[in-house]
């Protein structure tokens, strides 16, 4: 990417220098190049299994050659001062294919908010403009545009490339979307939150699955036999999208708009007054909006590169992180039918089971690299540590998929191999693991957790009715370990079809698969987490340093003066646009945050699943190669 | 203790781990071994001590704990644990699918990283029915079998051909049996088994 860059610069001195013919030239090169770049992409029917390297960075830099190439033959032609808005379709057509260069940085980062200031200076010639001037070429008559920025903002099918993977299916519209359609009367002066609250609540779409990011590194070898998990679009992702799009049009707009007025001044040189003042309204409107977007996208940018910069998971309390990964795992858990199970089978895998096992898979690869990352063997234990308290947490929370996954993390031999890592480990820690791992373990057929459970056959289990303990499970908030009810399955079927019952009954009907499937039902229609982190756990973030900082107003309530009641419930009462300054405000003068607890904590929510649902992809060689690098064998082990 | 345990209870429980790919048929091998209890009884058994079975031999008796992925290979951090304390481990491809015959490689390799020689790897090629679909040769499975240093047999579990020999051969080869197979550390594997034994015994309580 710096070679992109420094050609980026040259090109630029160029220009400055003068030396046009030069810069052009350059500027032509580079977006050839980065065009060839964004070839490097696979895709599977239309699901893209791997992405262009830095494609963001790729295609802001195509987007800054292009308007610098408009910028000189514009201002160096002779005699065509007007704009010809048709030749932003031509630039990139006409580009010829060049043989591929050299990569130029192996790296991905998973970081890249997709637009920095730089997109905003180039988009003019953004490649999605011709969308944009499509729509208004068409709507220029049109007295009512106001209403375009509301409708646009819900449009399904944003251009703009900063999503991990367009040709995904895209998230259901959230009811709030669909409210917003609703057309706001031309009058009205401040059209403040219709713009705003659309943005999507920062929900985890269990049915939008992107592939893990993906550090290409040295190990490549392996990649293309590497599997990698399909996981939940991180919601922020989406939200910045949306926010993107949404600017692009209202800019578009005002520029439309201000235009306009030109024309009207130079054709009619008198203008009616009337005219004059709705034309200035929605100038002001449209750059009240402007104004309002951008600061709202300045936010998620903030948040989006904070939860980037962020060195470890250990900076969020143990107690948030288990909270949000138990949200992940519930709308993983909630969105599978039951009847899948039956479906379900190696040659054809039900795609809902897919994503959990593979967010197991990508959650548990995450918690083996986070500890084997640090050089320092204290600091690997801190790790471990840390990772028992989320356990420990997820238990509290009756989210046993979770804790099974990060007790099997534990013991995978790339971590349970690291002996001086686990001579640091207080002893109350590596008891409260033994027992959790007691819980969870395979042995009896997973004997204690069904006891836990009450999934056993008998009526009653240590003293104590199955039905009841049952019961009690259906009343709380719980996500059960997917496996057990995979592995039954599994056996019931196999005894079903082997069974002369088989062929006059389905499958579901069968009293012991229909008795799982029930069971699976009911924790399904069991009581939600709710969004908010139960209170409890207040005061425990402060000193959560930095976060508190970036404001304190709920990220995705921002203009939440809308008719939906506080999505965040964070309480707070706000008005469009002023609201996100006046708490943008109010948090600086409050920094060290201590009462904002409900925005603050939100926030770090958000955080924490941006967080966690960004982390890279890494494979097995290489995290069997990191533990060797960490403490390398000595004599074989004893067991 | 380790002692005290042998003395007093006299029925070894000995944990065998089923590894392969999905659909090579682990889950089929086991339901045609436990056939004449699994018919029958899964309906009172399914869940704690699931998959147990006791086999009489003609000097000693042992009960063999069945440890199945089914299902759930593809959460593939679970394995390790299911590996771990195992005194057997059956790796089973499909004779009619190469894949999953090049891939019991890796699953060998993990098994010996984690438990060295302390463990009878068995190599497993199933569906032997499925002849005119062959695509690997029992001499390519012999040969593999050598490569690694671990035992070799064809089955086919739907037939019910050599499901039977497949676990004699098993539970003869186990430690302390007269014709022990297993090397020199055999007995703190022993050990570790008769441990986890004890815990078993807790929890199932199970008369099955």
């Amino acid at each position: 990417m710096e070679e992109v860059q420094s050609s980026l610069t040259l090109a630029n001195q160029l220009e400055e220098n003068g030396q046009i013919k030069d810069a052009y030239m350059s500027y032509v090169s580079l977006a050839e190049d980065s065009l060839s770049f964004l070839k490097d992409i696979k895709f599977i029917q239309s699901a893209i299994i791997s992405q262009p390297k830095q494609y963001a960075s790729l295609i802001s830099a195509m987007r800054t050659c292009l308007s610098h190439m408009e910028h000189i033959i514009e201002t160096h032609s002779p005699g065509t001062p007007a704009r010809i808005l048709a030749q932003h379709t031509g630039d990139s057509n006409k580009l010829p294919k060049p043989p591929l260069p050299p990569k130029p940085s192996r790296i991905h980062k998973p970081v890249l908010p997709p637009k920095p200031a730089r997109g905003v200076i180039s988009r003019p010639s953004s490649p999605t403009s011709d969308e944009y001037l499509q729509d208004k070429s068409s709507e220029q008559t049109q007295p009512q545009q106001t209403q375009q920025p509301v409708e646009s903002v819900v449009r399904p099918k944003p251009p703009t490339p900063n999503t991990v993977s367009n040709s995904r299916p895209y998230s259901v519209p959230s009811p709030d979307n669909r409210t917003l359609q609703k057309h706001r009367p031309f009058t009205e002066i401040r059209p403040p939150s219709d713009s705003t609250i659309i943005v999507s609540d920062g929900e985890v779409d269990p049915t939008h699955l992107v592939p893990a990011q993906t550090n290409v590194d040295s190990l490549n070898s392996s990649i293309s036999s590497d599997h990698i998990p399909l996981i939940p679009a991180p919601p922020l992702l989406t939200t910045h999208r949306i926010l993107q799009t949404k600017l692009d049009d209202l800019e578009m707009s005002l520029k439309e708009t201000k235009s306009r007025k030109q024309q009207l001044l130079s054709d009619h040189q008198v203008l009616d007054p009337m005219t004059e003042d709705d034309i200035n309204h929605h100038i002001l409107q449209y750059s009240r909006q402007v104004a309002d977007t951008k600061l709202i996208l300045n936010r998620v940018r903030t948040i989006y590169m904070s939860a980037a910069t962020i060195p470890t998971i250990m900076h969020f309390k143990a107690h948030i992180t288990a909270y949000q990964i138990t949200q992940i795992e519930a709308v993983i858990f909630n969105a599978i039918p039951p009847s899948a199970l039956i479906s379900h089978s190696a040659k054809q895998p039900h795609p809902r089971i897919v994503a959990s096992t593979d967010f197991f898979n990508y959650f548990t690869r995450l918690i083996e690299h986070s500890i084997l990352f640090p050089q320092e063997a204290s600091a690997r234990a801190q790790l471990i540590h840390y990772w028992i308290k989320v356990a420990s947490r997820c238990l509290e929370l009756n989210n046993y998929q979770t804790l099974k996954a990060i007790v099997s993390a534990l013991g995978t031999p790339p971590v349970e191999r690291l002996r001086r890592t686990w001579a640091y480990i207080p002893k109350k820690s590596v008891t409260k693991l033994e027992t959790l791992g007691e819980l969870m373990s395979e042995a009896d057929n997973y004997g204690r957790y069904r006891e836990q459970m009450g999934m056993v056959n008998t009526t009653v289990v240590n003293g104590k009715s199955v039905a009841q303990i049952r019961a009690e499970h259906y009343t709380k908030p719980t996500i059960p370990f997917l496996g057990t009810i995979i592995h039954d399955i599994t056996y019931l079927m196999a005894a079903f079809k082997s069974s002369p019952a088989s062929s006059n009954m389905a499958p579901e009907d069968e009293p012991r698969i229909h008795e799982v499937l029930e069971i699976m039902r009911r924790f399904q229609q069991g009581p939600k987490y709710q969004t908010g982190l139960p209170a409890i756990s207040n005061a425990l973030h402060r000193g959560a340093s930095g976060i508190g900082r970036i404001s304190s107003n709920g990220l995705f309530g921002f203009g939440g003066n809308s008719n939906n009641t506080n999505v965040n419930g964070n309480g707070r009462e706000s008005t469009g646009g002023t609201s996100i300054i006046s708490g943008y405000g109010a948090e600086d003068d409050d920094k060290d945050g201590d009462d904002t607890e409900d925005g603050n904590m939100e926030e770090q929510q958000e955080m924490v699943t941006q967080y966690l649902l960004m982390r890279p992809w890494v494979n097995q060689d290489t995290v069997d190669q990191l533990s060797l690098l960490r403490e390398p064998p000595r004599q074989r082990r004893t067991p | 203790m380790a002692s005290n345990t042998e003395f007093s209870n006299p029925l070894r429980k000995y944990k065998l781990v089923f590894l392969g790919e999905q659909s090579v048929g682990k889950t089929s091998l086991i339901t045609r071994f436990m056939y004449d209890t699994f018919d029958n009884t899964y309906q009172a058994t399914i869940g704690i001590d699931f998959l147990s079975k006791t086999m009489y031999l003609s000097e000693r008796t042992v009960r063999l704990q069945l440890w199945d992925t089914a299902g759930q290979e593809r959460f593939r951090s679970l394995i390790p644990s299911y590996i771990r304390d195992s005194s057997v481990a059956v790796v089973v491809y499909d004779t009619t699918n190469r894949v999953s015959f090049m891939n019991t490689a890796k699953w060998i390799e993990d098994v010996r990283a984690e438990r060295g020689t302390d463990v009878i790897i068995v190599l497993v090629g199933n569906k032997t029915d499925l002849n005119e679909k062959r695509e690997v040769s029992v001499e390519e499975g012999e040969t593999k079998a050598k490569d690694h240093n671990v035992m070799f047999i064809e089955t086919s579990a739907k037939a019910g051909h050599n499901v039977k020999t497949l676990f004699r051969r098993i539970a003869q080869a186990l430690p302390g049996a007269n014709t022990n197979t297993a090397d020199g550390n055999s007995k703190e594997q022993m050990e570790k088994v008769d441990l986890h034994n004890s815990e078993g015994n807790e929890v199932s309580g199970c008369a099955c």
